[in-house]
């Protein structure tokens, strides 16, 4: 398998499939960042202020080192991507752009995003293109806390007072065809496949990320919009058959209004002056 | 017509020197430790016949936002020193708290920040959590974390039951 060592090494036809996965990978970081970081000065306890803070700061920062990959590979400059581009150019799924809701909405989107972003991470850490595979590396080892923070909260919700759970529950009902479009194939992703990119598709990450949380689930008496059936190949191999239509079109440019009010605040200083130097 | 004298090779222009010039340039946030000392500087090269000194550093946390003031501070250091010097930005290791000098954790210890235990090489678990944190100021173990989170990417917020006094923990990572 060859192994692609820097920007330069990658072939011309496979430049757009990787532009386009670097970019879904910033833009879930960034959108969700902004998200977190609208928790500032109204979240619930002084503490989660400065948790939300915290945690939107790594998650931009995640997203400016994907970004500096798409410069690297395009020649685009670093700000003209993250604010330059018009609203069908993100790539985003649409589960990190819905507004940051109520506290158990913010906590029940983190957990959902959480858990599969771990996923993700693990499978992109032996990627072929070599800045991906050390991008994650990085980005790994801070995601521990971040996930220890919604582990926490989520037990919290769930086995909280009667007004917790049903928030909580209102929350995941509301998210899950969203949560299910995390796993959206990409555009080309065959061929980002084939050439080791990716190490695994869309839909694998899908079964094994619904294989992962259905315990928690199942442990917290929550719904659960996945049935597990044995008719797979392998023995002892549960598929898991998601019950509800997932919500796509994210990795495709298609996005929300949410977004779309989002796109005019984060936008609005940039576009003033695109050629400002701050 | 003169002889053109042989313009002789600087000889402080060597990776041992830059190594030793890079200690006077702090880590903002930390102005007590040196980028040497924060385990930010990975890697010098330098060709002396060339007068040009590559040096290749390495964000602490992917958020922290004195990334590129750190470049401009070595750049600045260095640049009286060669015609031509670039600072790299590489994810080549991911940075690791382990990486702190012996100095950087007494300079820490002194401004009543605890230092972080060792990770080493396996999976990150959250030892936030897992063990006693102990107080910088008082050495007492009767401490409670606060918040997993703090003022900076870097550090935790803490609290010391034997002293009365909060205290920062810079995370283990």
């Amino acid at each position: 398998m060859t192994v692609f060592v820097e920007a330069k090494d990658v072939p011309t036809n496979l430049k757009q499939p990787l532009s386009n996965l670097l970019l879904s990978l910033a833009d879930d970081e960034f959108i969700l960042g902004y998200w977190d970081s609208e928790w500032t000065g109204v979240a619930p306890t002084l503490e989660e202020d400065v948790a939300c803070s915290s945690i939107a700061q790594d998650e931009i920062g995640h997203a400016r080192i994907f970004y500096q990959e798409v410069t690297a590979l395009t020649g685009t400059p670093i700000d003209q991507l993250a604010y330059g581009r018009e609203l069908p150019d993100y790539r985003q799924a649409q589960l990190v752009e819905r507004h940051r809701g109520d506290w158990a909405f913010t906590i029940a989107r983190q957990f959902l995003y959480e858990t599969a972003d771990l996923l993700r991470m693990e499978s992109l850490s032996t990627s072929s293109y070599q800045p991906v595979a050390q991008a994650v590396a990085k980005i790994r080892r801070e995601e521990v806390y971040h996930m220890m923070h919604v582990d926490i909260w989520f037990e919290r919700l769930a086995q909280g007072t009667p007004t917790a759970r049903q928030r909580l529950e209102r929350a995941l009902e509301s998210l899950w065809p969203d949560a299910l479009g995390l796993f959206e194939q990409f555009p080309d992703e065959d061929m980002l496949l084939q050439n080791g990119i990716l190490t695994t598709s869309n839909a694998q990450l899908q079964q094994a990320w619904l294989a992962s949380i259905a315990p928690d689930f199942a442990r917290l008496h929550l719904a659960f919009p996945a049935s597990p059936s044995s008719h797979s190949d392998v023995p002892g191999d549960v598929q898991y058959l998601p019950l509800i239509t997932p919500r796509l079109g994210g990795r495709y440019g298609q996005h929300t209004q949410d977004f779309r009010v989002l796109w005019e605040q984060m936008t609005m200083v940039y576009r003033l002056d695109p050629q400002a130097s701050w | 017509m003169a002889e053109t004298p042989q313009k002789p090779i600087d000889d402080q222009l060597n990776e041992q020197h830059i190594w030793k010039a890079l200690k006077d340039v702090p880590d903002p946030e930390l102005p007590a430790i040196s980028v040497i000392d924060m385990g930010i500087v990975r890697r010098i090269d330098v060709d002396a016949e060339r007068s040009h000194i590559r040096v290749e550093i390495t964000p602490t946390f992917s958020g922290c936002p004195a990334l590129l003031q750190i470049q401009q501070s070595i750049l600045a250091r260095l640049s009286s020193l060669a015609t031509d010097v670039e600072v790299i930005v590489s994810m080549r290791e991911p940075w690791t708290s382990d990486l702190l000098s012996e100095d950087a954790r007494r300079k820490l210890h002194g401004v009543g920040i605890a230092p972080p235990p060792k990770v080493g090489r396996g999976r990150i678990i959250p030892m936030l959590i897992s063990r006693p944190l102990t107080c910088p100021h008082c050495g007492s173990q009767q401490t409670v974390l606060e918040n997993a989170f703090g003022p900076t990417p870097c550090r935790a917020i803490a609290y010391c039951n034997q002293c009365h006094q909060p205290f920062e923990q810079f995370k283990p990572i």
